[in-house]
């Protein structure tokens, strides 16, 4: 056995038992780890995995609740398209999309920099936006439910006494999903805003004063300092914004009830709708699916164009 | 003291044995916890129990528990009760989907259809023939119960629990205030309570200021528009035909007339109460067209108020109206399905009824002889008038609800019926009909 080869072997041999040990050490590891992960995800497979499992086999069902489910093929997502009164409810999902996701955005950001003056009095204002935060969807309905009626609404009274007439909020169609969308910002506002708040206490002051010794305006250093360096936080709160929107439906049940008008009826409310009150299990399902398809294009697009506008801090 | 728990030495993988059984159980235990929470409250699993669910608000829930304590000294057996919170219809679907329902349980009229033709609910009619039960058909209005039928008109699937029928409610300072001297309840009590004087006070009332009347689309505030003039909702099959009938016709017009003239406002699909019980409460509306459930609210208010039967053409008879309903049906996987028709027995009859609403002051009887229960404190003076209401009403259409969407679409139907201007007696009779009828 010439040199080369002994040192060949013995470097061979060397590492041989350590190696089993780290494999055994890491299988071992492993174990541990998924025993610690187990409960959780028991839990996700039981009350998340699985449901959308089934949820995704009604879609290609006939069910209604009860007994055996019936193979379907595209016929739930044919109903789907041909009815009229979903593409309304698409319409109106999308429409109060385009009103509260920047309606809360913009007027979160706005208070949020409006509260970096506020001095002593921070903590009393963020306590007074994140209050409708913590208040349940359906106590919040509830104070709007009066706030929107016609005809001892302060909100009217106010209007009225300015010569402006005052709309009937939730009977008019033309206002029945901008009411949704000014609940919805109402009670949004104070969780954006806390995150907008840490996001800018998150900018170096060396960037403004930089951007200030460069002669910046106020406005020039909102828009290209202030904007790029929270752009994460602006696209965090976009994605789940559209998400939260898309969903919208606690609302519209606390203020209609089971039989919302056509004008007022969201893509969930129909969900809810067609399962629950008229046992069609399996349109509501694929209903839920190509809201899930929608959310997941719209998430993508998302993340696809962050590359072009978001600029993350080194 | 070596021994002890405290003072044995803790190694590391002992420490994280512990703690790893310790994370598992806490994590586990909400699990299974909401796995088994359809069953567990019911209690029904052994012999000798049995459960029933409802909604209810607190008052009730409280007394329904104490009727299940009383029930079960009766019956010698463990009776609980189920309050279920929040969307009950789901709930309960989703109780009998996974075979976790209880014994008995409360359907809505929108719901029972669906429950007799897919199985879910099980025949009563031999139970309530036989020796055993300890209330009878014949002690339910008529008109109450044809909605627990099945789509052939036999058997019966449900036992309406109690009533609340379409009343007008008025307040007397509203009306008085706008020159209406002689209030609605007074008028029926001298035979006078016909169209031409409600329509004189609604006049009266809109020449105030005040708003004389909010309905909704909800059938119980406008099927009585059908019935008021002595029209025809529904034939014996339960095929709706008012469309054909002049007398409904009259009703319709004179309803939508008011809703044009503004006498009547339309109030489309807000939720049963809150705009017409908002406004009632504020001292802003001079009637409002709910039940008895009303009461509760009305107790503390500073306004005079009372109640009147729907005007009628002859001014002193009380004329068919709808009254909203709920029943009791035994589940038809029913673990205790003899404990499960004893409690359903007991459940409506008058003892139980006394029990149940005695106190209470938000619904009235289903069954008769307990007309002192609406009167109960004088209050409303007019009180004894529910009763009479509950005799000559109906509750919903079988045809409204026989069919899951049908029961959905209504209500939208109607709210565009009502809204379009152009509507009249005859377009909306046939888009109605239409619908129900196929």
């Amino acid at each position: 056995m010439s040199l080369d080869t002994q040192i060949r072997a013995s470097v061979d041999a060397v590492p041989a038992q350590p190696r089993r040990k780290v494999s055994r050490r890491r299988r071992k590891d492993t174990i541990a780890a998924l025993v610690f992960l187990s409960p959780q995800l028991l839990g996700l497979i039981v009350f998340m995995i699985g449901p959308l499992g089934f949820a995704l086999y009604l879609a290609f069902s006939h069910w209604d609740g009860f007994g055996a489910a019936t193979f379907a093929g595209l016929s739930n997502f044919t109903e789907l398209f041909e009815n009229p009164r979903i593409q309304r409810s698409a319409i109106n999902t999308v429409w109060f999309t385009v009103l509260q996701v920047p309606g809360v955005m913009i007027t979160a950001f706005l208070f949020a920099l409006f509260m970096q003056k506020a001095g002593r009095m921070t903590n009393v204002y963020r306590l007074g936006f994140v209050a409708p935060v913590v208040t349940s969807s359906v106590a919040v309905a509830t104070i709007w439910l009066y706030l929107f009626n016609p005809e001892i609404s302060p909100i009217n009274s106010a209007l009225r006494s300015i010569g402006i007439p005052a709309p009937n909020w939730l009977q008019d169609p033309s206002f029945i999903i901008p009411s949704f969308a000014v609940v919805a910002i109402w009670q949004g506002l104070g969780y954006q805003l806390v995150m907008f708040m840490a996001g800018l206490q998150s900018i170096g002051a060396s960037y403004l004063e930089a951007a200030e010794l460069d002669g910046c305006s106020a406005w020039q250093k909102l828009w290209h300092v202030t904007v790029p360096l929270i752009s994460p936080t602006i696209l965090f709160l976009s994605i789940t914004s559209i998400i939260g929107s898309f969903q919208v439906f606690d609302y519209i049940y606390v203020f209609m009830d089971s039989s919302a008008p056509d004008e007022a009826r969201t893509i969930v409310y129909e969900i809810v709708q067609m399962a629950f009150r008229e046992f069609n299990f399996g349109a509501a399902s694929a209903l839920a699916f190509l809201l899930f398809l929608v959310l997941l294009g719209v998430t993508g697009l998302q993340m696809a164009a962050q590359k072009r506008w978001v600029h993350y801090a080194e | 003291m070596s021994d002890s728990l405290l003072s044995r030495p803790v190694d590391r993988r002992a420490l994280l044995r512990t703690g790893m059984l310790g994370a598992l159980g806490l994590a586990a235990a909400p699990a299974l916890a909401a796995c088994g929470g359809g069953s567990a409250p019911g209690g029904s699993s052994g012999s000798g129990s049995v459960s029933w669910a409802a909604w209810a608000n607190p008052g009730e829930g409280e007394r329904y528990k104490k009727f299940a304590e009383e029930l079960s000294k009766k019956i010698n057996a463990k009776v609980s009760f189920q309050a279920v919170v929040g969307d009950y219809e789901a709930k309960l679907l989703s109780q009998l989907a996974g075979g976790a329902a209880p014994d008995a349980f409360y359907v809505g009229d929108g719901q029972m259809a669906k429950f007799i033709g897919a199985k879910q609910v099980s025949d009563l009619s031999d139970y309530l023939s036989g020796g055993k039960s300890p209330v009878k058909l014949e002690e339910f209005p008529e008109g109450l119960y044809q909605w627990c039928k099945g789509a052939d008109g036999t058997g019966l699937y449900g036992l309406p629990v109690d009533c609340n029928p379409s009343v007008l409610w008025f307040n007397k300072d509203v009306l008085s205030a706008a020159g209406v001297s002689s209030d609605p309840a007074q008028l029926f009590d001298g035979g006078t309570w016909n169209f031409d004087a409600f329509t004189d006070a609604l006049d009266k009332v809109r020449g105030s200021g005040k708003k004389g009347l909010i309905l909704s689309n909800w059938w119980f505030n406008w099927a009585w528009a059908v019935t008021a003039f002595g029209g025809t909702l529904q034939d014996e099959s339960g095929k709706i035909v008012f469309a054909d009938d002049p007398k409904a016709q009259e009703g319709l017009g004179w309803l939508l007339e008011q809703f044009k003239s503004g006498n009547i406002t339309y109030a489309g699909s807000l939720p049963k109460g809150q705009s017409g019980d908002a406004l009632f409460l504020a001292g802003q509306l001079a009637f409002n067209n709910v039940g008895r459930w009303a009461l509760p609210t009305l107790k503390s208010v500073k306004f005079g108020y009372d109640i009147a039967p729907l005007p009628s053409p002859t001014g002193k008879d009380i004329m068919p109206a709808p009254v909203a309903t709920a029943a009791i049906a035994l589940n038809a996987k029913a673990k205790n399905r003899e404990k499960a028709l004893e409690l359903i027995g007991n459940y409506v009859s008058k003892e139980g009824q006394q029990f149940r609403l005695s106190g209470g002051g938000n619904a009235v009887a289903s069954v008769k002889g307990l007309d002192g229960l609406a009167t109960e404190g004088g209050v409303p003076a007019h009180g004894k008038l529910f009763n009479e209401v509950v005799a000559k009403g109906y509750a919903m259409p079988n045809a409204f609800v026989s069919k899951a969407k049908t029961a959905t679409e209504l209500p939208t139907l109607v709210d565009k019926l009502f809204k379009n201007p152009s509507t009249t007696a005859a377009s909306f009779s046939e888009a109605v009909s239409k619908l129900v009828n196929g």
